[in-house]
Parts: C-alpha cells; sequence; structure tokens
C-alpha cells in the first residue's frame, strides 16, 4: 500500500508528510498553470487529490463511477472524469485545468459568461463539471447541433436544468465566435 | 397567542455571514421603559436584512439557504423591494440563523424561519422580510426628515436616494445611516407568532399609525423582474461553497460502513486489517444514536473508520470485516411488498380521507364500472452532493459544517445530543447541492458529533453515492385501487379510491367533492423501508393515480378529458381542504385556480388540434401546497425512436411572483425530475437491503432525454406569493402518461415505464 504524500515544490521542506515509499511513483502535473507533485497512492483518483491536497473544492464529488459527470476537469486539454482517473494514470507533466482555472483573471470564460446570461444553475453542485465537458464539446464541435449535444454531452443534473444548459451550450458557441477565442 | 418581549434582546452581537446569534436570558426579565434604536437592535444595521454602506450600496442578508431553488435572490429582492433600492446596488450575502428564547425558555428563530422546504421559503418569509424592508426604508426617510425639518411625506424613495420634495434635494440613503440608527423606535418590537412553527417576527406599527409604508404591488420595481441569481459567479467559477466543502480545521474523514438490513445492526466485527492502512487512526463502532425509549433506529448503526484522508478512510473500510446482525426486516423485496399491499387493502382498516354520498350503493347499482390498480416503487433521492456533514464536538464548543434543510434545527438537535448550551454551538451551512427532503434529517449530524465526541477530533463524515441511496429514506412505493360507476346515461356517479403504502398520499384533492359519491380510503401496509418526505410529498403519486384515472373515466365517457375535468369543477368556488402544508390555514381547495390553470395551458397548447401520426397529447392538474399546476405534453412513439417528449406547455397560479425567472426554473425542474422518475426511478430491494446503488443501476435522465420543447406560463395572480418547489412534478406526470396512451393506445398503470410500451 501507497502511502500519502504531497509535496508542494514551493511549499518548505516540513510539509512533506511522509517518506516515499520504494513503489509510488512521483508525478509532477500542474494544476491550473500551478507545478505540484505527488507521491501517494496511485490508486487514489484525482479527485481526491484535488479537492483535499490541492485544496480546489469547485471539483464536486458526484458518483464515484465516472457516470455524473460532477467531477469533469480538464487533463491536457481534454475533458475527464476525475472521480475515475487514479493518480497513477496521470501523465507526468500533465496539465490539470479545474474549474477555479477556467476563466482567465477577471475574464470568466465564454462558457461561464453563457451560464450566467441564461441564469442556468439551480442547486449548482452539478454546474462546474457541466461547464468544463461543455468546453470541451465546443472545441469540438465549435456550432455544435442539438443532436451533436445529445450525443456528447451526458452529465447528469438533478435539479433538471436541461433547457438552460442546452441553450447556454449554443449561446457560449456564439460568444466564442464573437469573441475568436 | 401573541406574546411581546422587549426589544432590546435582539441583540447586538447578531451579524451578516456570522454564527449563531442567541440572546442573554438576562435581558428578558423585566421591560425596557425607553424607546430602542437600530444601533442597539440590529448592531448599526437597519433591521435583521440590511445594512447600507458609506458607497451606497446595500448589503441584504439571505437568510434561507439555496439548494436550488433561487431563494438566496429571491428572499432579498423582496427587502430591496420595499426598502426602495435598485437591485443593481444590492449584494447579498448568506445569514446564520438566530435563535431567541420565549417565555417557556424554547428556543425559537429570530426574524423567519431558515428551514427549506414544503413550498414555503418564499411563503413564510413573504411577510417577516417586506416588513424589515419597510422599516429600514423608514429610519432613512425619518432621518432624512428631520435634517431637512419636513415630514416623512415630503420625502420621496427611489433607488437609494431621497428626495425632497419641495426643494429638489437629493441625498443618498448612505448619508442618513448614521442618524438612522440612533431613532428611536417605540412601537417597534419583537412578537412570537405562528408561521409554520412558532417564530418571532419584527412587527412594526400600521402606516396610519405613523409607521413604516408598505409599497402598492403597482409601484414594484424589482419584484416581478427576472433577476440572473445574484451569487452565480461563485457557482460558475467554483468557488460557491457547498456544506461538504467546508472545512473545519484539523479534520479527519471517516467513512462508515452501515448495516445495510432495514432495522440491522452489527453483530461482531474485526478491525485489524483496516487500522494497518496508512492514515487510518481509528475503527469506531456506531451504535444506533436514536434518543432513549426511540421506537425505531435513528440511523443505520455500523463500524466507522476513520483516516487522515478521505482516501484512506475508504481503503481502510474494504478492510473492515463485519458480520450483520440482518434484523427482523428479510423478507422485504419488491414482489413482497406489492404482495403486502394488496393483503393490506384486503384485510387491514381503511382510514376513510374523503367521504361523499354513498358510494357503495352507487357502484353497486351503476351500469357500467371500470377498475383500475396503479402502482409505483419507491423513489430514491439522489441528490446530486450526497449526505455530508462535519462535526468538532470540545468541552465547550461545538461546530457543524455541512448542508442541511433546516441549519437550526441541526443545532437544536447538537444541543440535545452532546448536551451542550445552544450559545456554543455553531453551525456552518453551506449552499445545499439538492435536498428534495432528505438534508432535513438529523441523523447524519448524529453520526458526526458522535464520531467527533468518540475520537477526540473534528471529523467529516463523507458519504459515498452508495451509502447515500443505501441509507436513503424513500418516497413510498405505492398501490391503488381506483373504481369508477357510471350511470346508465353514462354519467359518472361514483369514485372509490383506495391506496395502501407506508406515506399519507393526498387523495383530498379534486375530484372530491366533484362527484356525486366518493370515497378515498388508505391503509397502512407494514414494510419497514425507511420513508420521507420527497418532492411534492403524498402529492407525486396522487397526481398520477388520480389524473391517470380521471383520463380513463373521460376514455370510457368518449369525453375530451379538458371538457370532462371543466364540467366537474363547475362554477369558480372554494372548497374545504383540511390537508395541507406547510400549515393549516386552509384557503381551500381552489375551483377557481384549477379551471385557471387547466384553461391556460389549454389555450397556449391550442388542446384540440389536430396531432401529428405517432403523436398523443395529455392534460392533467394538480395542486401540490397551495400551488396550482397544469400541463399539456405532447409525445411522439416509434420503433425507430422510442418515447419522445416532444412538447410540454405549462400553466401555474402560484401567487404573486418574486422573480419569474426562479419560478420558472422550479417549473422546468419539476418537469424533468417528472420524467426521470417514470423511466428511471426503481429502488431495487432484496433481502431486505437495497440493491440499486448508483447511477448504472438507476439513473436520472440525460439531457438528450428532455423535453424538445417547454415553455411555461403563470396566471397573473392577486394572492400573496406561495412556494413553486414541488408543483409542478405531480400535475406533469399524469400529463405525460395520458400522452403516452393517447400516442400509444396503452396504459401504463404501473411505474417506472420500462418495457411496457409496445415494440
Amino acid at each position: 500500500m501507497g502511502s500519502i504524500s504531497i509535496i508542494q515544490l514551493n511549499a518548505p521542506i516540513g510539509l512533506v508528510t511522509d517518506k516515499l515509499s520504494e513503489e509510488d511513483k512521483m508525478v509532477s502535473i500542474s494544476v491550473n498553470g500551478k507545478k505540484q507533485s505527488f507521491s501517494g497512492d496511485p490508486e487514489m483518483p484525482l479527485l481526491w487529490y484535488l479537492r483535499e491536497d490541492a485544496n480546489l473544492k469547485g471539483t464536486k464529488f458526484g458518483c464515484g463511477i465516472g457516470q455524473c459527470g460532477a467531477c469533469t476537469v480538464h487533463v491536457d486539454g481534454e475533458a475527464v472524469r476525475s472521480c475515475s482517473l487514479p493518480m497513477g494514470a496521470v501523465d507526468d507533466g500533465a496539465k490539470v485545468t479545474t474549474i477555479e482555472g477556467l476563466a482567465d483573471g477577471d475574464r470568466l470564460h465564454a462558457v461561464q459568461q453563457a451560464w450566467i446570461e441564461l441564469d442556468v444553475p439551480q442547486c449548482g453542485y452539478c454546474q462546474a463539471g457541466q461547464i468544463m465537458a461543455t468546453v470541451d464539446l465546443l472545441k469540438k464541435f465549435p456550432k455544435p447541433t442539438d443532436q451533436e449535444i445529445d450525443d456528447n454531452h451526458d452529465n447528469l443534473c438533478r435539479c433538471g436544468t436541461y433547457f438552460r444548459i442546452r441553450k447556454a451550450i449554443h449561446r457560449a458557441a456564439e460568444l466564442i465566435a464573437e469573441q475568436g477565442a | 397567542m401573541v406574546s411581546t418581549s422587549t426589544r432590546r434582546d435582539a441583540l447586538k452581537i447578531f451579524g451578516l455571514g456570522g454564527a449563531l446569534v442567541v440572546t442573554a436570558p438576562a435581558l428578558l426579565s423585566g421591560g425596557t421603559a425607553h424607546a430602542e434604536t437600530a444601533e442597539n437592535l440590529f448592531a448599526g444595521k437597519l433591521g435583521p436584512f440590511v445594512q447600507i454602506n458609506p458607497d451606497n450600496s446595500v448589503t441584504i442578508g439571505a437568510p434561507v439557504r439555496d439548494m436550488g431553488t433561487g431563494v438566496e435572490t429571491a428572499l432579498p429582492m423582496i427587502v430591496a423591494e420595499e426598502l426602495d433600492v435598485d437591485w443593481a446596488q444590492v449584494r447579498v450575502e448568506r445569514m446564520s440563523y438566530a435563535l431567541k428564547k420565549d417565555d417557556e425558555g424554547t428556543f425559537r428563530e429570530l426574524y423567519v424561519s431558515q428551514g427549506t422546504g414544503g413550498s414555503y421559503a418564499v411563503r413564510c418569509a413573504w411577510p417577516p422580510l417586506r416588513e424589515c424592508g419597510a422599516l429600514a426604508r423608514d429610519l432613512i426617510v425619518r432621518a432624512a426628515a428631520a435634517h431637512w425639518g419636513v415630514s416623512k411625506a415630503a420625502l420621496a424613495t427611489k433607488g437609494g436616494f431621497v428626495t425632497n420634495k419641495r426643494s429638489g434635494a437629493k441625498k443618498p440613503y448612505a448619508d442618513f445611516v448614521a442618524a438612522a440608527t440612533q431613532l428611536d423606535m417605540p412601537d417597534v418590537s419583537l412578537e412570537l407568532v405562528e408561521s409554520n412553527g412558532k417564530l418571532f417576527f419584527v412587527k412594526t406599527p400600521s402606516e396610519a399609525d405613523g409607521g413604516p409604508r408598505r409599497k402598492k404591488r403597482s409601484d414594484y420595481t424589482i419584484v416581478g423582474t427576472p433577476v440572473v441569481q445574484e451569487n452565480i459567479k461563485r457557482v460558475v467559477t467554483g468557488t460557491e461553497q457547498f456544506g461538504s466543502d467546508i472545512d473545519i480545521d484539523g479534520q479527519q474523514y471517516a467513512v462508515i460502513e452501515r448495516c445495510p438490513y432495514f432495522d440491522g445492526d452489527v453483530a461482531s466485527y474485526s478491525a485489524d486489517e483496516a487500522l494497518k492502512v496508512t492514515g487510518v487512526t481509528k475503527v469506531v463502532k456506531v451504535p444506533n444514536l436514536a434518543a432513549e425509549g426511540a421506537r425505531f433506529k435513528f440511523n443505520a448503526p455500523g463500524v466507522a473508520v476513520i483516516a487522515t484522508s478521505l482516501w484512506a478512510a475508504m481503503k481502510g473500510r474494504e478492510k473492515l470485516k463485519v458480520e450483520w446482525d440482518k434484523g427482523p426486516n428479510t423478507q422485504e423485496n419488491n414482489a413482497w411488498q406489492l404482495e403486502d399491499s394488496i393483503a393490506a387493502v384486503k384485510n387491514e382498516k381503511r382510514r376513510v380521507l374523503f367521504e361523499k354520498g354513498d358510494v357503495d350503493t352507487a357502484l353497486a347499482g351503476a351500469a357500467t364500472t371500470i377498475e383500475s390498480v396503479y402502482t409505483n416503487p419507491h423513489f430514491a433521492h439522489m441528490n446530486m452532493e450526497p449526505i455530508n456533514c462535519a462535526a468538532s464536538v470540545e468541552l465547550d464548543r461545538c461546530i457543524i459544517a455541512t448542508s442541511h434543510q433546516n441549519p437550526s434545527g441541526a443545532a437544536r438537535y447538537a444541543q440535545e445530543f452532546i448536551k451542550l448550551p445552544i450559545e456554543q454551538i455553531e453551525v456552518r451551512a453551506g449552499r445545499i447541492g439538492c435536498g428534495f427532503g432528505r438534508k432535513w434529517s438529523n441523523e447524519f449530524v448524529a453520526e458526526a458529533l458522535f464520531l467527533s465526541r468518540e475520537s477526540k477530533t473534528p471529523v467529516r463524515v463523507f458519504w459515498t453515492r452508495e451509502d447515500d441511496v443505501q441509507h436513503d429514506f424513500f418516497n413510498a412505493s405505492g398501490y391503488a385501487e381506483m373504481q369508477a360507476g357510471f350511470d346508465d346515461k353514462g354519467q359518472l356517479v361514483a369514485w372509490h379510491a383506495c391506496y395502501a403504502g407506508g406515506w399519507g398520499t393526498k387523495m383530498r384533492v379534486f375530484p372530491a367533492h366533484l362527484i356525486p359519491n366518493m370515497r378515498a380510503e388508505h391503509v397502512f401496509s407494514k414494510s419497514r423501508t425507511p420513508l420521507g418526505p420527497w418532492r411534492g410529498p403524498g402529492n407525486n403519486t396522487a397526481g398520477f393515480y388520480i389524473s391517470c384515472f380521471m383520463d380513463e373515466v373521460a376514455h370510457k365517457m368518449e369525453r375530451d378529458p379538458l371538457e370532462l375535468w371543466l364540467e366537474l369543477l363547475g362554477e369558480d368556488r372554494e372548497l374545504p381542504f383540511d390537508e395541507w402544508l406547510p400549515d393549516p390555514r386552509g384557503q381551500g381547495l381552489s375551483v377557481t385556480k384549477t379551471k385557471a390553470v387547466l384553461k391556460l395551458a389549454a389555450e397556449k397548447a391550442d388542446w384540440g388540434k389536430k396531432m401529428p401520426k405517432g403523436w398523443g397529447r395529455g392534460i392533467a392538474a394538480h395542486m401540490t401546497h397551495g400551488g396550482y399546476a397544469a400541463f399539456v405534453v405532447d409525445v411522439s412513439y416509434s420503433a425507430a425512436k422510442g418515447l419522445v417528449v416532444e412538447n410540454v406547455v405549462g400553466a401555474a397560479e402560484c401567487g404573486l411572483i418574486i422573480n419569474p425567472l426562479g419560478a420558472r426554473a422550479q417549473m422546468e425542474s419539476g418537469v424533468i425530475d417528472g420524467l426521470s422518475t417514470v423511466l428511471y426511478q426503481d429502488v431495487q430491494i432484496e433481502g431486505g437491503t437495497v440493491t440499486s446503488l448508483n447511477f448504472d443501476a438507476m439513473p436520472l435522465l440525460r439531457i438528450a432525454e428532455a423535453p424538445k420543447a417547454f415553455e411555461m406560463h403563470f396566471v397573473d395572480s392577486k394572492d400573496e406569493p406561495w412556494g413553486t418547489g414541488e408543483m409542478a412534478l405531480p400535475a406533469f406526470i399524469p400529463a405525460l402518461m395520458n400522452a403516452i396512451f393517447d400516442a400509444t393506445g396503452k396504459r401504463i398503470r404501473k411505474l417506472p415505464i420500462g418495457d411496457q410500451l409496445p415494440v
């Protein structure tokens, strides 16, 4: 069993909580542009690294089996369900983007802007995942049809914000085209 | 009963976003003769909810947690309206609850009830929030009147400015805050009133007695306008704090292997292997935490693994060895529950919910009768954010961090459980990632308190999805026998409904009163599957049984179902109704409103128009907690595409609408939830334990399956605001099922739909 130990490159040595065990490989990743290292249990999902070790609470737990998408983040630009991605399967040097890292400083991403414009969230818990999935969807389908949305967006929303999500996806596509982003 | 207490005890330590506020009991004894000021009563704020900042921006407290209901926007809108400020000036801050002892020593909530559920947040907060907004404005106006040496009547307010109508001088509210907080408020008092439970309201004199002005509805500029949620940016940037995001300093993580058998227990366990997992610090048996003398178990007993990280705790749990005492309910499974319900209808004493005329004679003498049986399985909550709670119990202090529909209820529960004065208990309640009734209970709070006390460390109890479903309390499964009798002219003369299930269902709604001979009955089944409130409690399945059977009646009579409903409803009137959440004030069962929503939905959907081949449409209406909804649903059915919900047109009468964007969202939500429910909700039980534990076994609706079009219309209501969260689903489900019959000729009386559609 691997021990869980976290080294933040910019943190004092004293924060290293445990010795690295031999079978643990050290993974260097960047999270929202910040370099991080991980050398704990390679079976631990990325989700728990993000929420607990990196203290980025915007990414949510919903099911633990990759069904609901509440935990969606980007790894090297691709949407992944972080509850089902073990740290051992994260490539050395991978770039992870979470909902907290989506905006460009104060300038919200077009998808976030569209989500506000259409007043999409209800409880809001699944929306970080919805937004991260949509950003990836719009890279693949810059002007998606309803059918393409149906075929490629399957994050769950228990409150039932799907009518607004669909509108917001179309609106975000427009904003991205307008903004040339 | 109204008891007035002194004003001084609405304490200074009350703060926006702060912790618990409790009055010092000493201040309750002996009245204070002198007049009070806002400075003393509200810590310099202009009442409980209003703070005007030096830059003339306004901070308004949101007293009720948002769980997808939009109340952190809607409630501050009410205050802002009476305050006469522009919404653009307003910033909303989540408030903690406040408690105060009444004369009998019981802690009551101050100002407004902070619980959320039963569609009552807006409805119950409307009067006190108007009062508090009006009071704050009045203080500003009084200070301005003194400044200019004129009467209040000589001043006008708009957009956060006071204008002296004589001189034309105009100043921002902020200029008068210092003076306003020093003004005496001789007639302002805290009164204990009944509002879905007793609570203390701020009472001010009427306008005629020199008190604050209350705005006329025709003068509203904020209430009734579409407002995007104030805190939405936090949600879309991932910075919003849900209960599961609120850490307590030094917390460890616990996961609990709970007994999966209803009313079962831990027989024995071994922690040896679990304790070898790096990071695991303790393994603790969690007993039944019910108060002494309680009839049933409160929580599912189990074994908790506590660790320095969640992952270590989860790994540790995998290594636990637990033997279960399976308890007395291992015979329970879905088939047993159905048989149990059928037996209950045959053998158990029936509780009469509504009776009119002589239904037995009428049915016996009827020229023709029809009989149908409707059934539904248990529905699970499946909240996107599973149950969660962290607690830190120390000798003189307790912190609880959680998503809870009733934070002050959690505090009062903790007071009993850990025997600390309530002043030393703080509940940090975050935004709620869906609740639907599940997050009102306290057994998950009890577990966290227990584990923190036992392990002497702050503990966050984490629930996996499987934990959340396994230990849910469910919307009751149901079995309903329906009979209708017709005379020799084919007229409907008798209606008999008997419902078996473990939770009351609202069978007193229409067609109660409308049919000459009618009886609705209930029998309890023996099932011990845990039950509790779920969206539209009691109404969610009543709508299905009643409005689908009425569609059958219309079909039998070869009548248009809308025409039949309108004919039965008859003249506009209010009929008595004594079963009503959230309080029994009972405005009655409204024929007027039912007809209004049916007609509005029908008109907007162009009821009667010809449907394309393979399409069908259905209509239904239902009243839930005082809100009336009707839907016209169009579906298509084909071998290639299966069932497609093509169009949904809804109409609702829910009183004055505070925020149309929010009200509409609640209707969208009920429609999606309703469709998801009839397609997928199907809790599986085997051997007295739940076996459908995650979204793979019991999915929720996805975007591809959502209705292709939706429109919603609201009746222009003269009434005060009612809630909107619960009312759509109970009306939508029967409209959908009736549409499926119209499209396919197949009457589906058993939920979920599953494989019952023709191939």
